[in-house]
């Protein structure tokens, strides 16, 4: 499905102040904006925006907002829920060309850097200075700060080291109607805390232009374990072990056997061919500390029937576990042509039950699913391996995502746990809070973008919801 | 052909890609790329001209394939679809140059030639800026052998049997790095053995979607290196080396010659893998008095063959210390095979943000292994003016077995610390 046509006149005034590389139009180059990494639902805009700078975005914005066209920012395209969908939106505006480091500094561990700078690069800037940005999703080569501000990203190390929100210092924010606000949130701003009420907003509050981020020292010793478990029961009670041993572990991950089959056949790690669920375990620190720690984290898996422990010392051993975790969902495509990945929270003690109802939903439906938990955190991501040319397989796939996530509110948990609501979910919102709640919620939006032009249709359950939802289409593969 | 695994849309390529990094437009990354040329075979999109603007502007360096999560094999998809592409319309001018040049090798010598007297007038800035001759070598780098032979013949024979392939473009435009290539070897107890009547590996046609050229230059090349009883084929360019590589799947289904592609794809070794892997000798007076020294991964190379240790390792030992790494050293030169001829305005760009690289790590020497890296560097360095000097890792060993300091120049260095 395609947005309508745009005013002409509007087109050639922001041709004229973006230049050609700054506006996109025609078919060709507008079709892979139909979706991001969720691919369930398409829709394509009839224009695509890429200001280099604050102006041109602020400028943009402006324009539209004065025409009343709506828009929806978009960073990689790397999101998984379809925030960026420009359903019923015509256009998007990225921002892949606002690349400039604007600030480096060391001294007081700070980096400011525009929208369209990728994750990874913040580290690889100040590395040297044994430092690091701590937030690292599993798409953290490719995807961007502005998109990790939306999302409120997290990663593997939110364990011990949070999310997004608790590395911010500072946003540039463009609004809805084009006026340009920096939101300072380091200690002694006072006022009230924008940035952190702009920080997971998915886009609808705003565009976010740059960001204030606090660096970390990178640990002087890091120990990454790897743990076998005959199955993810066991390996579920050891997590709670490990916590309840008093120890923060940088990250607690678990794969089960499905997982381990194609990170395995990718990868080759050499993963035991028997395994039933692994657990990766980073403890980091000084490093006289972390052998006592190492100890402890091998008594307390062993407790819970660990057939196996060992310790990647080699830093390339580590490096390709830490790969075949990291990319263990772009390796789910040797199993299955396509896979949904489900994204939900339960409080870490209720890890056992909720395998145990994802397995009994698999079942249900006839549907594999596969399982990779930032278990440390209760952050479940079940992979529902499908067939995209098979229509009715892809209902029974948005079925068993919603009865999982319905699962995970019942255990007392949540419907996301770093994805976002994005288009995916909006459904589910009112299953996940009160009228009250919502209407709050509603009514921030409101204040921050009235008119509702600024990626309309998403987190809060709208009634305009036009999308195309994917029809089979034959595969490049072959 | 195998395409193989199916594209996710994980987006996880976008940043690994040169042309999405310089527009930012997901049309030109590889993730836009499948999703159009999926969407012209489905019969959805038309096979228009900005639709083919964004398939031609594909380096293929293969730096999303590296990126990939899925493995999905984009440059297999992308050869798949070469063919269409070409009938589509003429071949650029600068592609069919290009392939000019791999038959007529003579042309280039002449070139390089005219360039090295436009050098020696004190013209190189000017001519840095002409098309073509702006991207021949400058004049430290000699065109004829300097006749002088590698110091002491170093280790027993390692009962090795070689050949170096006479990559055409390589050959001709930067003969001293095949001379030094095959003085290292012999000095590390490889024989090289000459097998006249090499021609191109087919590599660039097979690019142009010309695969049965391709695949009869192939087996020319098949036939006579198999049969010449070797262990291996050595090669110094990137580009030729990876296509060697895929000789096995280019003949797959030539019965005749099935057997020996296979064999000689499985033989194919980067010169700086060969030497690693067979055990080399260290020169006993590395070059520590030339400056900062970097490397830079020529894509094929690194994503090609997974090559990325050995020619560093090369590096290190002919300079005596670990070689600096320029900022997105992972990131395509814009020189890609013929590209910088059929796409000048992106491989300038991309050039221009190479030699910026180069210039920000203060490297006085940056060591490649291709010689088409090196001549697109060098071209964008010398035009922003920066004087680094571009060699190929090999170069730089065979240099340091030559030139172990004299006495003269041990006391030239002295007085330059003195003087400071």
């Amino acid at each position: 499905m395609s947005n309508p046509p745009l005013d002409a006149g509007l087109v050639t005034r922001l041709r004229r102040m973006l230049g050609e590389e700054g506006l996109l139009t025609g078919e060709a180059a507008l079709r892979v904006y139909e979706c991001d990494g969720y691919t369930l639902e398409k829709a394509r805009p009839s224009l695509v925006l890429l200001p280099a700078t604050t102006q041109e975005m602020s400028r943009s914005v402006e324009l539209l907002h004065k025409a009343g066209i709506a828009f929806v920012p978009r960073g990689a395209g790397t999101g998984v829920s379809g925030g960026c969908l420009p359903a019923d939106i015509p256009v998007m505006i990225g921002t892949s060309r606002m690349q400039r480091i604007r600030r480096v500094d060391i001294d007081n561990r700070r980096v400011e850097v525009e929208a369209g700078v990728v994750n990874l690069d913040v580290t690889r800037l100040v590395e040297s200075d044994g430092l690091h940005y701590a937030p690292d999703p599993s798409s953290q080569a490719a995807c961007t700060i502005g998109g990790n501000v939306a999302e409120n990203s997290g990663g593997p190390h939110t364990l011990k080291y949070g999310v997004t929100v608790n590395h911010l210092l500072g946003l540039e924010l463009v609004l809805p109607d084009g006026e340009v606000l920096q939101l300072s949130r380091e200690a002694g701003s006072g006022g009230f805390d924008l940035a952190g009420v702009v920080t997971g907003s998915e886009g609808t509050l705003g565009i976010i232009t740059s960001a204030t981020l606090a660096l970390v020292k990178t640990p002087q010793a890091v120990a990454t374990m790897l743990a076998v478990f005959p199955g993810v029961l066991e390996a579920s009670r050891a997590v709670s072990a490990i916590i309840a041993a008093g120890l923060v572990p940088a990250a607690l991950e678990m794969m089960d056997a499905l997982v381990i089959e194609a990170v395995e056949a990718a990868y080759g790690f050499g993963f035991p061919a028997d395994a039933g669920a692994v657990l990766i375990i980073e403890l980091d620190g000084l490093a006289a500390a972390l052998d006592e720690q190492c100890v402890q984290v091998t008594e307390a898996c062993n407790e819970q029937g660990a057939s196996e422990i060992r310790r990647a010392d080699d830093p390339r051993e580590r490096a390709l576990l830490w790969k075949s975790r990291k990319r263990a969902f772009g390796a789910m495509g040797r199993l299955s042509p396509s896979y949904c990945t489900q994204d939900g929270v339960v409080p870490r003690s209720a890890l056992p039950q909720i395998v145990e109802r994802i397995g009994e939903i698999g079942r249900r439906y006839k549907l594999r699913i596969a399982n990779i938990m930032h278990a440390g955190d209760g952050n479940i991501h079940p992979l529902l391996l499908y067939d995209e040319n098979d229509p009715e397989e892809v209902a029974r796939v948005l079925d068993a995502g919603r009865d999982i996530l319905l699962a995970c509110l019942e255990l007392g948990g949540s419907v996301t746990g770093e994805h976002g609501i994005g288009i995916e979910k909006t459904e589910l919102m009112p299953a996940s809070f009160g009228p009250a709640t919502l209407a709050a919620m509603a009514d921030l939006r409101e204040v921050f973008n009235p008119r509702a032009l600024c990626n309309p249709h998403k987190i809060l359950p709208s009634d305009r919801h036009c999308v195309e939802v994917t029809r089979p289409r034959p595969r490049g593969g072959g | 052909m195998d395409t193989g695994l199916p594209c996710i849309h994980c987006g996880l390529c976008l940043h690994s890609c040169p042309t999405y990094r310089e527009l930012g437009s997901e049309a030109d990354s590889p993730r836009g790329r499948i999703y159009l040329m999926e969407a012209i075979e489905a019969g959805e999109q038309e096979f228009d001209a900005p639709a083919r603007a964004h398939l031609e502007g594909c380096l293929s360096c293969k730096a999303c394939e590296t990126a990939c999560p899925s493995g999905v094999d984009f440059s297999a998809r992308m050869d798949k679809f070469r063919p269409r592409l070409a009938a589509a319309h003429r071949l650029a001018p600068g592609r069919r140059a290009a392939l000019l040049v791999t038959r007529f090798p003579l042309l280039l010598k002449i070139a390089a030639r005219t360039a090295r007297l436009l050098d020696l007038l004190g013209l190189e800035r000017l001519r840095r800026l002409l098309p073509g001759l702006g991207l021949m070598p400058g004049r430290k780098r000699k065109l004829r052998a300097s006749g002088l032979t590698i110091g002491s013949p170093g280790k027993r024979s390692s009962g090795l049997r070689v050949a170096l392939l006479q990559g055409c473009v390589g050959n001709a435009v930067a003969p001293g790095i095949t001379r030094d290539a095959r003085e290292v070897l012999e000095r590390n107890g490889i024989a090289v053995v000459d097998v006249a009547g090499q021609g191109c590996c087919g590599a660039l046609y097979a690019h142009s979607g010309d695969r049965e050229r391709a695949a009869e230059l192939a087996s020319h090349n098949v036939r006579l290196l198999d049969a010449a009883g070797l262990d291996h084929v050595v090669t110094t360019v990137a580009g030729c080396g990876a296509f060697m590589r895929e000789y096995d799947s280019l003949l797959a289904h030539d019965n005749l010659l099935s057997g020996a592609a296979q064999r000689l794809a499985g033989a194919t070794r980067d010169v700086s893998e060969l030497l690693v892997e067979a055990g080399f000798d260290p020169p006993m007076h590395p070059l520590t008095d030339i400056g900062p020294v970097a490397y830079h991964d020529a894509c094929h190379l690194l994503h090609g063959c997974s090559v990325a240790e050995q020619p560093r390792i090369i590096t290190r030992a002919a300079v005596g210390r670990e070689p600096l790494e320029l900022a997105e050293s992972e990131l395509c030169c814009g020189s890609a095979g013929s590209y910088n001829l059929e796409q000048p305005s992106m491989a300038a760009r991309l050039g221009r943000r190479k030699a910026a690289a180069l210039g920000a790590s203060e490297a006085s020497v940056l060591a490649v292994g291709n010689v088409g890296c090196i001549l697109q560097i060098e071209m964008h360095a010398r035009r922003a003016g920066i004087d680094a000097e571009l060699l190929h890792p090999v170069e730089l060993l065979a240099r340091a077995y030559r030139e172990g300091p004299s006495p003269a120049a041990a006391s030239s260095r002295l007085s330059k610390i003195r003087r400071r």
